[in-house]
């Protein structure tokens, strides 16, 4: 019987555990095969995985069809990229909607060995980047009536955003307030609070350091309101759609300084109130640089955090996943001598939800924690060999969720400059093996010029708009 | 025991899962919901409704009506940008078609086909003439020039779109339908509709 179980413990450890390292090796050689400039070996892994169901022709994996997405841009298939973020919009939905049964069940199933095997539950910079890149594909793809829904999309996304925070953190402060008030001497909650403190403390200790992370007023992300505004302004169809982009001006330009945003918010206001049109500004060139690779998840393993009273545990254990800053691409970009500036960083946007997150992951983690070792220690108590089966489930079962999108930039940047009388524009930085290139279309007042680099060996991909 | 509570979690999770949340009409006068269930996005019913709305009021509006509509004489509508400035992706033709076919019914308007903003609707108009040199096609047949005839009033418009946060995971969802008939020679807006269609739903995802 002892040693059926103990079997069974190690085969469901090694089947379910482990999971920190499958994710590591999945994302190590996806990460690898893009930094490599292997864009079209990353691009068929990620449709791989983002799990087409033969009948529907849908995507099934909400993440990795996001990274589809993303990375079908490179090759300029637009609608394939729409395709893959209107199935992870679908599953969006889906998972915002679960029934809080289903939510229980994966809850309990996660609670059971670790985050990682539950559904990926997006974050809301997910959705705005997945709207954001479908406006952009129907842009590429010169539709703009579509356009104007996805970027319609972006914004109520962005409000929706600033409402779910407020009301987290108003939340987790009524917890807290609530938690201080409780005078009780439960002693499984007293454990969690003191675990909690202690890997707090931990967390601090790896030089972790939240408080330098500041969101963006109200979560916004800065370069989709960016864009937003940038559509409505050139595409303007009546006054109403000069007042959306002044407004989205405006607020990208108080959340960043950007130069180039505020002068964009003081001509969408002369737009609107007639002070000049589209047809008396002269032919204008903006440039919109996609630079590097945002925040990678790593694993913060801690060990032995829990202050049980008593030595009957061989391990005890937990892991949290931390962001880890991935490189820019080039630090600036020069067209005909004009510098590109930052305009917003995806990191930041990344790292203020995360650490919005991040309270119910510790929470999450340490209840885990404490309830796997209680029951090792129980075992134990019953007979040593079943506690160590126990305390080797435990260890391969721990493991952070690692889950995040691999394949957004580091930062965005941006330069406006006057249209060049012979449409040529050489796009050079610092790193860069040889000048890019772009011929402007000779017919179009306006254009956007969109270069996405991932690493400074890799050839930059560039989308023209001609508007 | 344990399989006792493990048992009660499945239970009420179960139960808990039947709370959908459905999606009905808000009654503009008293800004409640009704019981008349609907989706989230304009369905056939809005566009119908809205349309049948618009094309009553546009028959009620006297400078619409021909001068000699006594003599049989109808106005020529050519139909011009709809924007949808929504989250939805929408064909506005289901709205413009309805009007459309409306107005024709009414007998004072037709719409032509052979102008647009962006190119003729149909472009058979323009390339049937081109047979002229066609030695297959009885010449007598070939439509002339100077024949089409040009429209008197176009009809825009735009589908604008308010979600707005309610408390219970809810949200409202406001659409406004409108319309705009320009008066061509004036360039005057003889006619002017707006139905707002207010919804109720889920708050707890997009409304798309």
């Amino acid at each position: 019987m002892r040693t059926k179980f103990f079997a069974a413990t190690l085969s469901f450890a090694f089947l379910s555990g482990c999971t920190t390292m499958v994710q590591q090796v999945t994302y190590g050689s996806y990460e690898k095969s893009i930094l490599s400039g292997q864009v079209d070996l990353a691009t068929d892994a990620a449709i791989a995985k983002a799990d087409v169901n033969a009948e529907t022709g849908k995507a099934e994996d909400l993440l990795w069809s996001l990274e589809a997405g993303a990375l079908l841009r490179f090759s300029k298939k637009y609608d394939e990229s729409t395709g893959f973020f209107d199935d992870a919009e679908a599953l969006m939905k889906q998972e915002d909607t679960e029934h809080l049964g289903s939510e229980a069940l994966d809850g309990a199933s996660s609670l059971l060995v670790n985050d990682s095997v539950a559904d990926y539950e997006q974050a809301h910079y997910d959705g705005i980047m997945a709207n954001t890149y479908k406006a952009l594909n129907f842009m590429f793809n010169g539709d703009n009536s579509n356009a104007r829904v996805e970027w319609n999309r972006v914004d109520d996304r962005q409000r929706r955003a600033a409402e779910d925070f407020a009301e987290k953190i108003a939340k987790l402060k009524e917890e807290i307030r609530a938690e201080n008030e409780k005078e009780d001497n439960d002693q499984y909650r007293e454990v969690t609070n003191q675990s909690i403190s202690h890997v707090e403390e931990l967390v601090a200790s790896q030089g972790i350091d939240f408080s330098e992370w500041k969101a963006y007023g109200n979560y916004v992300n800065p370069f989709s309101t960016y864009m937003h505004g940038l559509f409505f302004m050139l595409n303007a169809q009546g006054s109403g759609d000069f007042s959306k982009a002044y407004d989205s001006m405006r607020r990208v330009a108080s959340m960043t300084g950007n130069s180039t945003a505020k002068s964009d918010m003081v001509l969408a206001d002369n737009l609107y109130r007639g002070r000049t049109s589209l047809k008396k500004m002269k032919p204008t060139v903006w440039v919109v640089f996609e630079n590097g690779l945002g925040p990678k998840k790593d694993e913060l393993r801690i060990d032995l955090p829990v202050f049980l009273a008593s030595d009957n545990v061989s391990y005890s254990g937990m892991a949290l996943p931390k962001l880890v800053e991935r490189e820019q691409a080039f630090p600036t970009l020069s067209i005909n001598d004009t510098e590109t500036r930052i305009l917003s960083e995806m990191d930041r946007v990344v790292q203020a939800e995360f650490k919005a997150e991040f309270p119910y992951i510790l929470t999450r983690e340490v209840t885990r924690t404490v309830l796997k070792t209680i029951a090792q220690k129980q075992l134990n108590d019953k007979d040593p060999m079943m506690g160590l089966a126990g305390a080797i489930a435990q260890m391969a079962t721990t493991g952070a969720d690692l889950r995040i999108w691999y394949s957004l930039p580091k930062d965005f940047q941006l330069a406006k400059l006057n249209k060049p009388k012979n449409g040529a524009l050489t796009i050079t930085a610092p790193g860069m093996e040889s000048p890019l290139n772009v011929q402007l279309d000779p017919k179009a007042r306006f254009s956007i010029v969109y270069v996405r680099a991932v690493s400074p060996t890799v050839t930059p991909s560039i989308d023209v708009v001609n508007i | 025991m344990k399989m006792k509570v493990l048992a009660g979690v499945m239970i009420s999770a179960t139960l808990l899962s039947g709370c959908a949340t459905k999606t009905y009409y808000v009654d503009q006068m008293t800004g409640q919901a009704t019981k008349q269930e609907t989706v989230a996005g304009l369905n056939y019913r809005d566009f119908s409704d809205a349309a049948s709305q618009m094309v009553q009021s546009m028959l009620n509006n006297p400078r619409l009506r021909h001068k000699d509509a006594d003599k049989g004489a109808v106005n020529i509508l050519v139909v011009s940008n709809i924007i949808n400035d929504t989250t939805q992706r929408i064909d506005t033709d289901q709205l413009t078609k309805k009007i459309r076919i409306d107005l024709l019914n009414s007998g004072q308007f037709i719409t032509t086909t052979a102008v647009g903003l962006n190119g003729a609707e149909d472009e058979m108009s323009q390339r049937v003439r081109e047979l002229k040199s066609s030695k297959l096609v009885n010449q007598a047949t070939v439509k002339g020039n100077n024949t089409v005839i040009a429209p008197d009033y176009s009809l825009s418009g735009k589908i604008i779109q308010r979600n707005f946060t309610l408390s219970d995971d809810k949200q409202e969802i406001n659409y406004y339908l409108q319309m705009t008939m320009t008066h061509l020679e004036t360039g005057l807006a003889f006619w002017e509709g707006e139905v707002p269609i207010v919804k109720q739903g889920d708050g707890r995802s997009v409304s798309w």
